[in-house]
């Protein structure tokens, strides 16, 4: 990728990318859903970074800044889906007559669906932390600057919304969802 | 007496140093309290994770022919992310600190950006059309020019100002608005008013909740 007599700036703009794009794509696709979404986000993050032309200490604030835009784009593309597919679901409840059967392709996606449901109720704090530690698979050294804030409470906010994610997948399982 | 849950979590994390991660290993090996703990959220986890794998190299390959395709169409040669040169300012604002008369010596390039069907961003993504940024100044313009640039523009703008990367001069100041919006002569309706009528008020008494 990118050719090989490439402007100046492109150099970074390469190990930038090659550096941070597989996890960023494994975070964006995570929340978002889907690959289509995730490539859009991701896309969208490297563009911002070259029109905003912001001025980076170095390659690895760059990187934290990438971390929060596509967590940001991943976040807010959910959420809009989310309301999308629970006014579709409303209308399907209302027009299904006989119970779907039990396929386990359908199970499946929908545990996908909750969990990203659930995972929308989380407080955007502990939410943040838990995606970039689950599907970033970052250290919590790397977290806290991402996020900026210490160490020690990237390991409050792990443990918290560990926590709040459970209560929330019990009370899914003992309530019936409206 | 069981480790604090916090503790436990990080554990799980793999962010408890040695000797205290073989120490809590053997204590959850024996702990049935605080295995649980551990269990119920590697569930979180596994559930988190569960779904379709994810084809990641095909997904960045795309990427990165996508980003090539979108490089190529830049009209500057200068891309990549900027780093900052030790002992300058980092400030994201950088840019928009500006104090008109050094301002005006500076050297300016404007990138304007059509603020037509909801910017450059929008453009991009919904048609992967890009908005062409128009540069209308460089060298040095001043001050003068840039402000009757803008006062003749109607349309809602993204501006960049962009100061040389090699600075001569210096920048001081607080970022300030050099375009005020006209002033209204219209005052707003008062509160449970309506908007029915409240034409005719005077604007001498703004904010005034009315009778």
């Amino acid at each position: 990728m990118f050719s090989s007599e490439a402007p100046p700036g492109e150099k970074e703009l390469r190990e930038l990318y090659e550096a941070t794009v597989p996890l960023l794509v494994r975070v964006a696709w995570r929340i978002a859903g889907t690959e289509e979404a995730a490539e859009d986000i991701v896309h969208e993050a490297f563009i911002r970074l070259l029109e905003k032309r912001i001025p980076f200490p170095s390659l690895d604030d760059a990187k934290f800044w990438l971390i929060r835009v596509v967590r940001n784009g991943a976040l807010n593309h959910a959420k809009r889906k989310g309301r999308e597919v629970r006014a579709y679901e409303r209308w399907w409840q209302g027009e299904k007559v006989a119970a779907e059967p039990a396929d386990r392709e359908l199970l499946r996606s929908e545990t996908e669906d909750e969990m990203r449901d659930l995972l929308e109720r989380l407080p955007e704090k502990l939410r943040s932390v838990l995606v970039l530690k689950e599907y970033g698979e970052m250290s919590y050294r790397e977290i806290g600057r991402a996020l900026g804030i210490t160490e020690g409470n990237v390991k409050v906010r792990a443990f918290r919304a560990r926590e709040a994610l459970l209560a929330l997948m019990e009370e899914a399982k003992n309530v019936p969802r409206r | 007496m069981c480790p604090d849950a916090e503790l436990l979590s990080a554990w799980m994390d793999g962010e408890v140093p040695r000797p205290w991660s073989d120490r809590l290993s053997a204590h959850i090996g024996s702990c049935a309290s605080c295995s649980a703990k551990v269990e119920s959220w590697r569930l979180v986890s596994a559930k988190l994770k569960a779904g379709e794998p994810l084809d990641e190299a095909a997904l960045v390959a795309r990427l990165g022919r996508r980003l090539d395709a979108s490089l190529a169409e830049r009209p500057s040669a200068e891309a990549g992310p900027r780093l900052a040169k030790p002992g300058t300012s980092l400030s994201p604002w950088r840019g928009l600190r500006l104090q008109p008369g050094l301002a005006a010596a500076a050297a300016f390039a404007l990138l304007l950006l059509g603020g037509l069907s909801g910017g450059l961003l929008a453009g991009l993504l919904s048609s992967g059309n890009r908005v062409a940024p128009a540069t209308i100044a460089s060298g040095s313009p001043g001050m003068e020019t840039l402000v009757r640039y803008l006062e003749a523009q109607n349309a809602p703008l993204n501006i960049t100002i962009q100061l040389p990367s090699v600075g001569s001069g210096q920048i001081t100041g607080d970022p300030m608005i050099i375009k005020t919006p006209p002033i209204e002569t219209v005052a707003l309706p008062a509160l449970g008013g309506g908007f029915q009528g409240s034409a005719g008020r005077s604007p001498s008494e703004p904010g005034n909740p009315g009778p």
